[in-house]
């Protein structure tokens, strides 16, 4: 810890801006939701009373198994669907891989209700599908329930587990499975004793990021649930059943799901610990080329797997071109829903674009300089803002919504029904991912830099300006297009924020696919699709490539 | 005194890196901070530079203390271990950078960026970006860098620790011309002893915190204060009093070369390999040396002679350096030898204390 630092006043003060927000944004909301679930119900008692109905009443201990089921159940078929895909394009000449990288990417950072929609738009049951099929007399299983939603979960976060995995691969140093070989090692033995067990951490990483994600997903149960509740759509349907009363179930249910969150982040934390084998990285693993059937069975499945979570992109933008009559499509296609979008919903276009840069300002700014203090200036005071900060990450975003409702429709600060509350939520539920982003940006830049720059005679302040900041502007330029992604596909909290006029896309879409109509809620999708690639592709084009999603 | 150190100590949670350390250095000085990792040599340099802050005692740089000096106002140049060569500029931007926090004029900064350049052999680099540069150039630069602001001091920090073997002789050289022809006092860190035998004017050994001696290289290698320095720097057979002079030939010649008034089981008795010489068994015994007897366990062939590992006493084995003639000389593995050392050379410690133990006078 350097003492020059530690005089200025100026990030003393940023240190406590962080306890701040944390404490206004993130604990103030989650305190009022626990003084709600403690009090009953039925009996206005202070007690546990609400807990007890939760576990003895079967509709509501369901949607907590449920959300194991189809969290889990997200988690192995995403498991299933990323590790080959990772050991293929890793280990083999797969051709096109970085489109197929580049497409996974695109498909998990669309919204997963898009995908849960498209999938009914395939094979609901007044899917194109479920009907081309019903006229040759085979009648498909159906996808509303659990089965639709771990499809969708897999398809949409198997990108994860590839990333993850892949980059796990590609750091195992060739001379330890070749000297698996030269011990004597089958290529077999050498792949379940060697690669294996070095790439497991990193499976067992995005594996349980899957789950965490899967499990605070509100969307897709929501649109493809049918009677099949979770926590997070139980909770939702609570709090608006209970408007006019107290949110006590929905407190409960809420905090139910935080506990378990933090059980996943726990765990998460746990295999985080020994994801890393250290060892040194000398000789890459090469990738070699097959031939023949094994060769075509590999291109096969690789390109069937990125095909099938492409492909409800694919089916959305078709359909957004498609005519309708009511919500029915019909045979042609035209600009219809387009022009539907532009005449009845303008303002949903712009608050959302508003919304999520004005978010983003915020949480590049405080983010980064969040980041900074928590990696330079390790005191103790600093240590716990860090982890402080981290509580956003399991807090599912229907949770936040419920808390910030509770916390701030009420003296003495009334925000519900504004779009700065909006702004908030987007603003809230990023910024530990900008704080992490920025701090390991910084841990990978040498502070014997700062120093060399001091020592030539910059002051702190112009050693970070002219050093540390143009080095971590890539890494942040980047973290900034995840946040913005994210902040303007963000549904889960801003289903519960929003009122007429603070509407946002993610919102209408969803309105119009409850409501039937199909037409536009594609439409407007292809919109929030195109605007996600345009930024990914800004990305790709002007960052270093590299898009870091973890 | 160009730059005095005053009862400094350090302290980090539950570590005390350095314990009242005292240390002058006069202008235009190579002086070397050796020890082991963890010994607070490295502390010491940041303390100098101003990236901690000691907890106790002062530093006076040029009659001026220091101590409430931010970092960036101490005109102390520094080179770091790892380089830290901005990876965002190119070499002339890395090396302007000092001057442009000074404010010098443009066409100054030029004129010395080029200077600077020339004398770290990197003219024609300027406009390469460092990660276009090995690492041995990459330390040109940041040493061009330190050096282009005219310092009152230049700290080094292990700069040749992360170079191959062959360009950290070159280099080491180098740094010592260049510091030569500037007069700069320099600071240097190293865990090398023999790095810090050869580029230094004095040498401060440290351990655990401690200034354990200060010294020429001389007096560093040939009269160390205590057990620690003696085998820390070069290497060195140590024995028991005892076990010495059970294994001697000559036990009346080892008896009074001991210190006056110490037993031998009382102290260790240390002597260098290279001082050792093999006694062929023919003509006279040398009376200014103490013989003794040992049996050969190994031979190892280094190029300029052969180094021996004699098990002497039954278990103990030290070690001999002897140069040889024809492939035939080498004693083979098995054989008992005798071999003597001069009195002059064998260096007593004491046994609890580590402490150095002077021989009697008149030896």
């Amino acid at each position: 810890m350097k003492n020059w630092l530690r005089r200025d006043g100026f990030w003393n003060l940023i240190t406590l801006m962080g306890f701040v927000i944390i404490g206004l944004l993130v604990i103030y909301p989650l305190f009022n939701i626990l003084m709600q679930s403690f009090i009953s119900l039925e009996t206005d008692k202070i007690g546990l009373g609400n807990y007890v109905t939760f576990f003895t009443t079967p509709y509501y201990l369901k949607s907590l198994l449920n959300s194991l089921v189809v969290s889990l159940g997200g988690t192995l078929g995403a498991v299933i669907l990323g590790v080959p895909l990772a050991f293929f394009t890793t280990r083999y000449k797969i051709f096109g891989t970085p489109l197929l990288s580049s497409l996974a990417t695109l498909a998990l950072l669309t919204p997963p209700f898009l995908g849960a929609y498209s999938w009914i738009v395939m094979l609901g049951r007044n899917g194109f599908l479920t009907n081309a099929f019903a006229k040759i007399g085979v009648n498909l299983p159906t996808i509303y329930g659990a089965f639709g939603i771990i499809l969708v979960y897999a398809l949409q976060y198997y990108p994860f587990v590839f990333l993850l995995t892949s980059n796990g691969l590609q750091t195992i140093d060739r001379s330890l499975e070749e000297a698996a070989s030269n011990m004597g090692a089958t290529p077999f033995k050498r792949f379940y004793k060697v690669t294996m067990p070095l790439v497991t951490p990193s499976i067992t990483s995005g594996a349980l990021m899957v789950f965490m994600l899967s499990l605070a997903n509100f969307g897709t149960p929501q649109i493809i649930g049918g009677r099949y509740r979770v926590l997070p759509t139980m909770a939702y349907n609570m709090y608006t059943s209970e408007i006019s009363k107290r949110p006590a179930m929905a407190s409960t249910i809420s905090i139910i799901l935080v506990l378990v969150a933090a059980i996943g982040i726990f765990l998460q934390k746990f295999a985080a610990r020994r994801r890393k084998y250290s060892s040194v990285l000398l000789y890459r693993s090469q990738t070699v080329k097959l031939t023949g059937a094994s060769n075509f069975f590999a291109h096969f499945i690789s390109y069937l797997i990125v095909a099938l979570s492409t492909l409800p992109m694919g089916v959305v933008v078709v359909f957004a071109f498609k005519k309708t009559k009511g919500p029915v499509f019909v045979d042609g296609y035209g600009l219809d829903s387009f022009r539907q979008v532009s005449r009845e919903v303008p303002t949903a276009i712009a608050n959302s674009f508003i919304y999520s840069i004005v978010a983003l300002v915020f949480i590049v700014v405080i983010g980064t300089l969040l980041g900074f203090i928590v990696t330079r200036r390790q005191t103790v005071v600093n240590k716990i803002l860090d982890t402080l900060l981290m509580t956003p990450y399991i807090v599912p975003g229907t949770v936040m919504g419920i808390g910030l409702i509770i916390a701030f429709n009420k003296p003495p600060i009334i925000l519900y029904g504004t779009a700065l509350i909006v702004i908030i939520s987007y603003f809230i539920r990023r910024l530990p991912y900008s704080v992490r982003s920025a701090s390991s940006i910084l841990q990978q830049i040498d502070p014997d830099l700062e120093d060399a720059g001091i020592s030539l005679g910059a002051s702190p302040a112009r050693a970070f300006r002219k050093v540390a900041m143009p080095l971590m502007i890539p890494g942040i330029v980047s973290g900034a297009v995840m946040s913005w992604i994210t902040s303007i596909n963000e549904l889960s909290a801003s289903i519960l924020l929003y009122v007429g006029n603070t509407t946002t896309m993610p919102i209408r879409i969803y309105a119009w696919i409850l409501g039937g109509y199909f037409g536009p809620a594609a439409a407007l999708a292809t919109i929030l699709l195109v605007t996600t690639g345009v930024a990914l592709f800004l990305l790709n084009v002007f960052g270093r490539g590299k898009v870091d999603i973890v | 005194m160009y730059v005095e150190i005053e009862n400094l100590s350090k302290e980090f949670p539950g570590v005390k890196a350095l314990q009242d350390v005292n240390i002058t250095i006069e202008e235009g000085e190579f002086f070397t901070l050796l020890g082991p990792s963890g010994c607070g040599k490295t502390t010491l340099l940041r303390i100098i530079a101003g990236f901690y802050r000691q907890n106790d005692g002062h530093i006076k740089v040029a009659g001026e203390v220091i101590d409430n000096v931010p970092p960036h106002m101490r005109d102390i140049g520094m080179v770091f271990q790892n380089y830290a060569v901005f990876p965002h500029m190119t070499v002339e931007k890395n090396v302007a950078f000092g001057l442009e926090n000074r404010k010098v004029p443009k066409h100054e900064i030029n004129t010395r960026v080029a200077e600077v350049l020339d004398m770290v052999q990197m003219s024609g680099y300027e406009k390469r970006t460092p990660d276009k540069l090995s690492g041995g150039q990459q330390q040109r630069v940041g040493l061009a860098r330190a050096l282009v602001i005219a310092p009152r001091l230049l700290l080094m920090d292990e700069p040749l620790s992360n170079l191959d073997a062959k360009l950290r002789l070159n280099m080491r050289e180098e740094i010592l011309d260049i510091q030569r022809r500037l007069g700069t006092t320099a600071i240097y860190v190293t865990h090398d002893q023999e790095e810090a035998l050869v580029i230094s004017d004095r040498i401060a050994v440290m351990n655990l915190g401690v200034v354990q001696q200060v010294g020429t290289p001389w007096e560093i290698f040939r009269d160390p204060v205590n057990e620690f320095v003696s085998s820390f720097v070069g290497s060195m057979n140590k024995m028991g009093g005892e076990e010495a002079m059970r294994s001697s030939k000559s036990v009346k010649e080892l008896a009074s070369t001991f210190p006056p008034g110490v037993k031998p089981e009382e102290c260790t008795v240390c002597f260098r390999p290279t001082d050792t010489e093999i006694w062929t068994g023919s003509g006279v015994r040398r009376d200014d040396s103490v013989y003794f007897v040992g049996k050969v366990n190994k031979a190892l062939f280094i190029g300029t002679g052969v180094t021996y590992k004699i098990i002497v006493d039954d278990d103990l084995i030290l070690t001999l350096q002897s140069e040889i003639a024809d492939p035939e000389d080498i004693i083979d593995e098995g054989e008992t030898i005798e071999f003597f050392v001069e009195k002059k050379r064998i260096l007593f410690f004491d046994k609890t204390t580590g402490g150095r133990l002077r021989q009697s006078k008149g030896v």
